[in-house]
């Protein structure tokens, strides 16, 4: 008893006491000057009140507020302004000093010049026979035009041409304006009902141009994240079209099915989770770049199968395939609502202008309000919907003129691949169902005087020069050389009142390999006499250029 | 004499390389499994797409407005709880509660739950981004962002204030605010959790 007595009377050091007083009254004078603060008798009330006899309640409250503190008084900061570099006054007046800009439109080289020297210009209308001025200044007449892309020769059609000055007496040339902005007419919408109705879709719906409107359809539909599993072999105007969507690109080997599968079967298991893309497979009715048509109906099998939709670009089949000219899916005998989007041309087969693009009224109707061509740009004059509803009318009324096409289309073919003395220099790339006939230089040839087996695309000079920005580097000394080749076997054809034409592609737009090419087009204009004749003149050319070429005489070329 | 040619490794009949970058995995939208991962830091061309326009989506919460909102929607909840409770003779506790909730869901679905863009300017370029990280571009300590920090702290503090909350309102309200509070801080920025079994795996890149 005595102990514990003890032990509570132990004297507490002096110091302690007064240090206890001290931060007693101090405690009181902080609490009183606070409350002599503005609001500071708002907060003693609060914490008083809010207290509750907890300390842990209090405690987090406390630490809350610390934290609000804390977050209202630190200064901002940024991620981005750290990286950059800051220039002083000076370093920013030099860099400007030092600036020489570069010129619009780089100096043409000499061994450019050819290019432009060799572009005839025609006088009048162009059909099956025009009359030509050559660069050099001198007229030729009558010359056998087998470089119009106009197939059906509708161009010059009198009901069309009447057709089109109708319009043009009514509404002028121009649309003036943008389609959603007083630039749709009657003429255009009745175009969009009549391709719609001509190729079996739901609606359909005019561009002004036919190049901007594969950039303009699919990024309407393809967003960063989605994915376009796309044919290694499309037209530039689809590369174009994907590359600016900012999609996922998946390339397969051109017209190759087992490739496509392969591709679709390695996206399964990457697209079978997390949120759902949209997902297209994109491909052409009738290469561009080479005269040929995918297999469709695998095609469709496997879209189906790996639920994909189908993106066709139907620019060169329009007109040129099918029984009755609606392109590659009537061809196979496949609806046109299996084809989810379908992109074509009025520009070639239909001999008018623009662009159209048509499926079913959702995804034209999505495309009104988001797709940057229709929003953005004119309208297509009102005469050209008007001369491709025409055609189409034709078309529906009497496909002679296409039987004719497919019959010259076969011929020529057949003169070309089955001469055995000119597969030994040239080889047919196309089918014998395109207008078009692409030749190019034999293998064996090209090996004999070095060329690559094909320029530019992944990992080429060009792609890491695009990739750097190094405009010098542009050029391609070899492409040059062939396609200057090529260019002379033009010549040599035209002496005899032929017009041939060539692959003029410009190597640092493209992104996939290409080989330059010489190309016929042929139309239903012409007899199979004429066709016969204008073969024999440009075996002939191509003959005597490349029979006796050896490459000390080819590199000497230019 | 030419140069020898460049063995090219694709043709037009067979590309050995894909002509675009994005064919390796890695460019695709990448998931991460594990429970805590970050958003993986822009590209240079989402980086370009992200500047082609001023981001609408995030650029609103500068306007006076619509920090007052802030306070009106708080108000209206309050008035709006207390009024449905009457018949019921709910504490004020309860209708404290309420508001909090409400605010603190609401905030978290806004600022830190959705990701990208209601409208698409830029591409989809800020779709791997909540609304929080879009404000001010992801800078720390901007005003609005310090305005937005100080409206659900002060919610809950005068919350606590005007009523007494037994333990597990208290708790309740605590947790709601660390849940909208701790999102918002800078060491929060760009991070993502995933909840094993419950939750998909994030896209972070």
């Amino acid at each position: 008893m005595s102990d514990s007595h003890r032990v509570t009377s132990i004297a507490v050091p002096e110091f302690v006491t007064v240090i206890i007083a001290k931060v007693v009254s101090e405690f009181h004078s902080s609490i009183t000057l606070i409350q002599r603060l503005p609001g500071g008798s708002l907060i003693i009330r609060y914490i008083r009140s809010s207290y509750k006899n907890d300390p842990i309640r209090s405690l987090f409250e406390l630490a809350l507020a610390l934290l609000a503190l804390y977050y209202f008084f630190s200064s901002r900061y940024s991620q981005s302004e750290q990286e950059m570099i800051k220039l002083s006054n000076r370093d920013v007046d030099e860099l400007v000093d030092d600036w020489i800009p570069e010129p619009l439109v780089p100096p043409i080289g000499d061994n450019e010049r050819w290019q432009v020297d060799s572009i005839p210009v025609t006088k009048g209308g162009i059909s099956g026979r025009i009359t030509l001025l050559t660069p050099q200044g001198t007229e030729l007449k009558n010359v056998m035009n087998l470089s119009s892309r106009d197939y059906l020769s509708m161009s010059t059609n009198k009901l069309v041409a009447e057709n089109c000055k109708a319009v043009i007496n009514n509404s002028g040339v121009g649309a003036c304006g943008p389609p959603n902005f007083y630039g749709t007419q009657d003429v255009h919408v009745r175009f969009q009902e009549d391709i719609a109705g001509f190729l079996g879709a739901e609606e359909g719906i005019i561009y002004g141009q036919d190049f901007a409107t594969h950039s303009s359809v699919l990024p309407a539909f393809l967003k960063r994240g989605d994915i376009a599993v796309v044919d290694g072999g499309v037209s530039v105007a689809l590369q174009k079209a994907v590359l600016i969507s900012r999609c996922s690109i998946e390339w397969y080997n051109h017209n190759d099915m087992d490739h496509l599968e392969q591709v679709l079967d390695s996206l399964k298991e990457e697209l079978s989770e997390g949120p759902i893309t949209r997902r297209f497979i994109v491909t052409e009715g009738l290469f561009d770049n080479f005269g040929d048509s995918p297999d469709l109906a695998k095609i469709v099998e496997l879209k189906n199968k790996y639920k994909f939709r189908l993106c066709l670009d139907e620019t060169n089949s329009i007109g040129v395939l099918g029984p009755n000219g609606r392109g590659l899916p009537e061809q196979y005998g496949i609806p046109r609502s299996m084809i989810d989007v379908t992109i074509g041309s009025m520009a070639l087969a239909l001999g008018s202008s623009g662009g159209f693009c048509v499926g079913c009224t959702a995804m034209i109707q999505h495309q009104v309000l988001s797709s940057n061509a229709y929003v953005f740009s004119a309208a297509l004059p009102p005469y050209c919907a008007k001369a491709a509803s025409t055609v189409l009318k034709l078309l529906e009324q009497d496909p002679k003129p296409l039987t004719k096409l497919q019959s010259n289309c076969q011929y020529v073919h057949d003169l070309f691949s089955k001469t055995r003395e000119l597969s030994k220099f040239v080889t047919v790339v196309s089918k014998p169902y395109s207008p078009a006939l692409h030749l190019r230089i034999s293998p064996a040839i090209r090996e004999a005087l070095e060329l690559p087996e094909s320029y530019g695309g992944p990992g080429s000079k060009i792609a890491k020069a695009v990739k750097q920005g190094k405009e010098e580097d542009y050029f391609d000394e070899l492409y040059n050389r062939e396609s200057y080749l090529l260019q002379k076997i033009i010549d040599s054809v035209l002496e005899h009142g032929i017009l041939i034409s060539r692959s003029k592609r410009i190597l640092h737009h493209e992104i996939l390999p290409i080989v330059p090419e010489l190309i016929v087009s042929i139309t239903n204009e012409f007899s199979k006499d004429e066709l016969k004749k204008a073969f024999a003149v440009i075996n002939k050319a191509i003959i005597g250029h490349l029979k006796d070429l050896n490459l000390d005489e080819f590199d000497s070329l230019i | 004499m030419a140069p020898s040619p460049v063995p090219f490794p694709s043709s037009p009949e067979r590309l050995t390389v894909s002509p675009t970058s994005s064919n390796n995995k890695d460019h695709r939208r990448r998931r991460s499994s594990s429970i805590i991962s970050h958003v993986e830091p822009e590209t240079f061309d989402v980086k370009q797409d992200q500047d082609i326009q001023s981001n609408l989506n995030a650029n609103w919460v500068h306007f006076k407005g619509a920090w007052v909102v802030h306070i009106v929607i708080i108000i209206l909840l309050k008035v709006f709880y207390d009024l449905i409770l009457i018949p019921w003779q709910f504490s004020t506790e309860t209708s404290w509660t309420l508001t909090n909730l409400t605010y603190g869901i609401g905030s978290y679905i806004m600022f830190h739950q959705v990701k990208g863009t209601p409208f698409d300017f830029n591409n989809g370029a800020y779709d791997n981004l909540t609304m929080w990280e879009q404000i001010d571009n992801g800078d720390q300590y901007t005003p609005a962002k310090k305005f937005l920090m100080m409206v659900p702290i002060c919610l809950f503090l005068i919350s606590t204030h005007y009523s007494s909350y037994d333990l597990t309102l208290f708790v309740l309200n605590g947790v709601m605010c660390l849940c909208v509070v701790i999102p918002k801080l800078a060491s929060s920025h760009r991070v993502r959790v995933t909840i094993p079994f419950i939750s998909h795996p994030q896209i972070i890149g």
